[in-house]
């Protein structure tokens, strides 16, 4: 049966109008919507620049191995504090992931040793590739002025 | 019936006017109200006028245009109607009882047309009407039909007359008292007005072109021009303008000139033997037909066949509207999708290249988030372990500080931000505070306290124990 044209354009004239109320109805959920998104995308963007810019100074570390880099710390002891003076060990690589890293913690015990020679132990390490870090340090003095025990922490990238 | 609508209540492009006698045939056609042109102005049979016929009701059965004719002007009544009432929309439900009081007949055997009524200055509304018997009417159509004439609408001859001269021949002056007399066949018919306003008819049953010629006709002529051509108040003249096919006849109009008394201007218009049909057809095409085509006498069928094309067209036109508002909905809505699937695309992108995890579309903040969350201690590590050794730097302050005074360490901590505790003894009582506020200077905030009592002196050299706290100053 043929459908009148009136009946069409009146269906087509209420569909237009029920559509048209939708759309202007739904207008502010829309834009709600769209701000929680434009507000999610920022996030996103600030963690991306975050994390890039910690990427960024971790390149060109190449990660080296527990010999090499036990003995590499041992010889600036050695250089520093005289041989036999302190003995290093290393604990087992730390993995930081997500991020592309591994942790290395050396533990450094000086027996004795002048204070002022712990010191540019310490800034040899920090002159080092890969550089070393002081996380902590202990000191124990000896009867002499000016020297004593020290357990160092170490720590590098 | 009483009708005040629009005599052509749907708009229509083409309007055909038709004056037609026994003797003559005007068939003129406007289009959109622009002035007429004339198709045809010639003897009813003969075989131009027979064409040119047919194609205009070619173009009124298919609902492409409407044809005017003039009512027949015995029988049509026009009355000056008056009323105190100043609504409008309540003076036209009196209109048709008021007329009843004018007519030889009862209104409800007649098809009436009110004109818009107009304010008065004393006060109310007045309006003019035209009547005329449903049977006097039908006979007409009737005779129309026999013609093959589809007149879809009939108008009153003098309104018709006189509005022609109004578009023709402008007045100078609004108050310009004017009349159009029209000299036809078998009737002279007078059309009054001032300015542009109607104002009255008259007609004279006779006329000069009929079998008795202008001899018979004046005298009739003379006895009621006088009222009928009644003079304006004061010094202004009356306008009288001839046409009809009367009025190409000079000595007639002189004959009949003559006889009119007092200050009257005499004058023709451009075309007298068209006038009427030109007038009916611009009428018709912009709607000021005085349609008497009205209930009891039912609508030309061509006329119902232009309303249901034209309801086709509205339909069609609505459909096409509503098809449109659909689709700039549709868009709307598509784009705002749109816009949102972006911003999540590149959401997704955007987080792709913070992490390596794979992240379920739609949770990347929240879950970036956590994992950020997660590994705050791995991005402290790393950017303390990229800068420069803030507790090497520290630690060697603090050991140049203790070299300058005498004091005995018993024991020292530090951690990798810099904060020290720090047990000594010293030598002089006054070392450790000296101690701290070197310190203090250095960049530390510095809680020394003394060594508790049950803290025996470290040596007999430095008997003064103490505890500093250190921890780098903000």
């Amino acid at each position: 049966m043929k459908t009148p044209l009136p009946v069409v354009a009146g269906l087509l004239a209420v569909a237009a109008v029920v559509l048209s109320l939708h759309v202007a109805l739904s207008a502010p959920a829309y834009r709600e919507r769209l701000g929680r998104r434009l507000a999610d995308l920022r996030a996103v963007e600030s963690i991306a620049a975050e994390r890039q810019a910690v990427l960024s100074r971790l390149a060109g570390r190449a990660p080296a191995a527990d010999g090499e880099l036990a003995a590499a710390l041992a010889d600036i002891a050695t250089e520093a504090l005289g041989l036999d003076v302190a003995s290093i060990a290393l604990d087992a690589p730390a993995d930081l992931a997500p991020l592309p890293a591994v942790l290395r913690t050396a533990n450094v015990r000086i027996a004795d040793a002048p204070y002022a020679e712990i010191a540019i132990f310490l800034d040899h390490a920090a002159d080092a590739t890969p550089a070393w870090h002081l996380r902590s340090a202990s000191f124990e003095p000896s009867a002499e002025a000016g020297r004593g025990a020290a357990a160092l922490v170490l720590q590098t990238l | 019936m009483t009708s005040t609508a629009p005599s052509t209540p749907v708009p229509i492009a083409v309007a055909y006017g038709l004056d037609r006698t026994a003797s003559r045939l005007v068939l003129a056609r406007s289009l959109r109200g622009r002035p007429a042109a004339v198709l045809y102005d010639g003897a009813p049979d003969a075989p131009k006028a027979a064409a040119a016929l047919a194609a205009a009701r070619a173009d009124v059965l298919a609902g492409k245009a409407a044809l005017a004719i003039a009512a027949p002007p015995a029988a049509t009544f026009i009355r000056e109607l008056k009323t105190p009432i100043a609504a409008p929309d309540k003076a036209a439900r009196i209109w048709a009882s008021l007329l009843d009081l004018e007519l030889p007949f009862p209104v409800e055997q007649a098809a009436v047309f009110a004109a818009p009524p107009r304010k008065v200055p004393e006060g109310g509304l007045a309006t003019h009407a035209a009547a005329i018997r449903a049977d006097d009417l039908q006979a007409a159509l009737d005779a129309a039909d026999a013609a093959d004439i589809p007149a879809t609408h009939v108008d009153a001859l003098a309104p018709a007359l006189y509005n022609a001269l109004s578009r023709t021949t402008p007045p100078a002056r609004a108050d310009a008292e004017r009349a159009v007399v029209w000299i036809d066949d078998a009737f002279v018919a007078v059309a009054r007005g001032t300015g542009t306003t109607f104002r009255g008819a008259h007609l004279w049953r006779s006329s000069p072109l009929a079998a008795g010629g202008p001899a018979a006709f004046l005298p009739l002529w003379q006895a009621r021009a006088d009222a009928y051509l009644e003079r304006p108040v004061g010094d202004a003249p009356l306008d009288v303008y001839f046409a009809g096919p009367g009025a190409a006849d000079t000595a007639l109009v002189a004959q009949l000139t003559a006889a009119l008394p007092g200050a009257v201007r005499t004058a023709g218009v451009a075309a007298p033997r068209t006038f009427l049909a030109e007038s009916l057809a611009c009428r018709a095409a912009v709607g000021q037909t005085w349609q008497l085509r009205v209930a009891p006498v039912a609508p030309h069928p061509a006329w119902a066949a232009r309303l249901a094309l034209l309801a086709r067209r509205y339909a069609w036109a609505a459909a096409l509207l509503a098809a449109l508002v659909l689709l700039l909905d549709a868009f709307v809505l598509a784009r705002r999708s749109a816009t949102l699937r972006n911003a999540s695309d590149r959401i997704a992108e955007v987080a792709a290249t913070a992490t390596t995890s794979r992240l379920p579309r739609g949770q990347e903040p929240l879950l970036l988030r956590r994992e950020v969350d997660a590994s705050k201690d791995a991005f402290a590590d790393i950017e303390r372990l990229t800068a420069p050794d803030a507790a090497r730097a520290r630690l060697r302050d603090l050991l140049d500080a203790l070299a300058d005074y005498d004091v005995r360490i018993r024991s020292l901590a530090t951690d990798a931000n810099g904060s020290f505790l720090l047990e000594g003894a010293a030598a002089a009582p006054m070392a450790p505070s000296l101690l701290a506020e070197a310190l203090s200077s250095r960049g530390w905030d510095v809680q020394s306290s003394p060594a508790p009592a049950s803290v025996a002196a470290s040596s007999a050299t430095h008997p003064h124990n103490f505890t500093l706290k250190g921890t780098p100053a903000p």
